[in-house]
């Protein structure tokens, strides 16, 4: 028997239909890919000329070079797509509310969750149409160098799931909230709290940590694990890697809480500040922190999904359709 | 094998049956003790002002809603606990219509057919002769949001069918429709009555109500005031006839009459006492005088 997406989630091939017949999808990949060939050129030309007057070897420079320019393509990719994602999911749901049809869509014979599932799979499906799209502009840096196969792969891979999972949450977000108004504002707001918001988290532990005067336990990074900028750090290198880019904060952060402040950080080199020995940052724990980053950005999703779909079910006790 | 409220009941023919039926919001009481029955294959029409509570109780019988109180079965099934074998067997469309951008008519049933597990290879033949049922044939390609009010309202009854209901539940179906849309789609309505179809419609214009229902029940505040066929809630107002007498000179005086006989023995009293009659009409109560006597225009 031949099963057509339409029969699998009717809802995502309508969504797709509809989406393939929109400029504005074209229109923001435009814009996307634009942006990132920005990035891209403004990195190398700057990081040619501060590398050319250090005087390094031309191999040295031009893996400095592709690093850069991948970690800042990277960072790129993700502010970007953590800005995209709530304005395309948060109006999912609640859009449909708006529309006034939901109710109609209540009424079938459809699931709470395969409405959610294909909200979800139509919001992420263009997340994944961007980052497929941008392959050819992360292949530069990789020719250029400084970087492995297996760090661009896993690096685009933990692109893509961060998407899908910022998706799960702003249909979420979409289905809790009646109005779009109020669920784009919350999707906004739970980017914000995830990103700015555990650096916060961090920063008040680390000053109550200094409140307890000189003592050897530094204080707790965790906090800053949903953070999907430390997963990306993560996923393209090491925290400990080379290289000066945008990760470097979250590296140095790293690698302060493993060995205190009395260190010297260049180029990802760690060094004793006093002995001038360098030092090798262990691996915190043995589950890479990419994974711990978006198991804890999975379990937000997840929590969010479950309210989300008992939101959908009807019979209710409230009209959340209207 | 889902369980059945009351298979043995001896009105089998019911397709709803309400009682106590109850909503409460707070305060506020939506619906007080509703009580229903609606038989295989009638027009039921619920009349009521604005806030009588017809939304509601549309809205706990197309599963949508759970009531505070009370009981309803919706062909066989409560609603409640068994909402998905209700909506196998029932129709909802709800008073506003919203439609889908960059979605074509055929596109927007064929959505709907799958929504409701219609097998795919029965699409074709589904989608065509619904939309030859309510007229939009010539329209099939094209986009749902580029139609008319009364064409969306007649693509929203086809997509309520289109898993083949046996029960319509139509919400304020000829709302906002000019008069030509709502000729015609009382036609369809009319149609889909022939087709065997149980009909449950609310509705403000009366006079189409009267036409099309084999029953009728009228609420306020939440409150079922009367119920029964058409002629006989008619016919407990009084005598549901009166002769309006126009005399020369142009004053009016109105007369309730029973039957012809006394319609007769007023026209031959009226003449013995020598009055100069200019007009003798005889006038039935209509739905709109039902409803203005029975209702006291409480919103809640």
């Amino acid at each position: 028997m031949n099963l057509h997406l339409q029969q699998l989630n009717p809802v995502f091939d309508r969504e797709l239909r509809q989406r393939s017949r929109s400029m504005r999808s074209m229109v923001m990949m435009t814009l996307y890919l634009g942006f990132l060939v920005i990035v891209m050129y403004v990195v190398y030309k700057g990081s040619e000329a501060v590398q050319s007057f250090n005087g390094d070897p031309l191999s040295a420079l031009t893996n400095r070079v592709g690093r850069s320019m991948f970690e800042w393509v990277l960072a790129a990719q993700m502010g970007v797509l953590l800005f995209i994602i709530p304005g395309i999911s948060a109006g999912a749901i609640a859009g449909e509310r708006d529309r006034q049809t939901l109710i109609p869509l209540q009424v079938t014979l459809m699931s709470p969750r395969s409405i959610f599932l294909g909200k979800v799979l139509s919001s992420s499906s263009f997340v994944l149409l961007l980052l497929v799209a941008s392959f050819p502009i992360m292949a530069v840096p990789y020719l250029v160098g400084g970087i492995s196969l297996g760090q661009v792969v896993l690096a685009l891979a933990t692109l893509m799931a961060t998407g899908l999972l910022y998706a799960v949450m702003g249909v979420a977000c979409s289905a809790i909230f009646r109005r779009t108004q109020t669920a784009t504002l919350a999707a906004y707001g739970l980017v914000l709290a995830l990103t700015v918001g555990s650096v916060i988290g961090v920063a008040i532990l680390a000053v109550i940590d200094g409140t307890r005067g000189t003592d050897t336990v530094e204080p707790r990074l965790e906090p800053l694990y949903p953070n999907p900028f430390i997963a990306i750090a993560d996923a393209a290198g090491d925290l400990g890697g080379v290289g000066d880019g945008p990760f470097s904060p979250i590296k140095d952060t790293f690698v302060r809480s493993q060995f205190g402040d009395e260190v010297f950080i260049d180029g990802g080199v760690v060094m004793d500040a006093n002995t001038g020995e360098i030092l090798e940052p262990k691996s915190v724990g043995r589950i890479p922190i990419w994974v711990r980053g978006l198991l804890s950005q999975a379990a937000v999703a997840g929590l969010l999904a479950v309210v989300a779909v008992r939101k959908l079910r009807s019979p209710s006790r409230e009209l959340h359709s209207t | 094998m889902p369980e059945l409220l009351d298979p043995l009941a001896p009105n089998a023919d019911m397709v709803i049956s309400v009682r106590g039926l109850t909503k409460r919001y707070g305060q506020l009481v939506a619906l007080d003790q509703l009580d229903l029955d609606v038989h295989r294959g009638a027009v039921y029409g619920i009349i009521g002002p604005n806030g009588a509570g017809k939304s509601t109780t549309f809205a706990i019988l197309a599963t949508l809603l759970t009531p505070t109180a009370g009981t309803a079965s919706v062909c066989g099934f409560d609603p409640v606990a068994k909402p998905k074998e209700v909506r196998r067997r029932m129709g909802y469309m709800p008073d506003v219509m919203g439609v889908y951008d960059r979605l074509r008519v055929d596109e927007y049933l064929e959505f709907h057919a799958a929504a409701y597990g219609v097998p795919r290879d029965e699409w074709g033949e589904l989608i065509s002769g619904l939309l030859e049922l309510v007229d939009l044939d010539v329209k099939k390609d094209a986009m749902v949001d580029g139609l008319s009010r009364g064409m969306k309202q007649r693509l929203s009854l086809a997509r309520a069918m289109v898993h083949d209901p046996q029960l319509l539940i139509l919400d304020e179906p000829a709302s906002g429709l000019d008069p030509r849309a709502r000729i015609e789609f009382r036609e369809l309505l009319l149609a889909l009555r022939g087709m065997g179809k149980t009909i449950l419609i609310s509705s403000h214009i009366l006079a189409e109500l009267q036409q099309m229902c084999t029953d009728i029940a009228v609420v306020e505040a939440g409150k079922l005031l009367a119920s029964g066929a058409p002629s006989a809630i008619l016919a407990q107002l009084g005598s549901g006839r009166r002769v309006t007498v126009t005399f020369v000179g142009g004053a009016t005086a109105d007369y309730p009459v029973a039957d012809e006989h006394e319609q007769a023995a007023l026209l031959r009293r009226l003449v013995g006492e020598g009055a100069d009659i200019a007009e003798f009409t005889v006038a039935s109560h209509d739905l709109e005088d039902l409803f203005l006597q029975i209702t006291k225009g409480v919103v809640q």
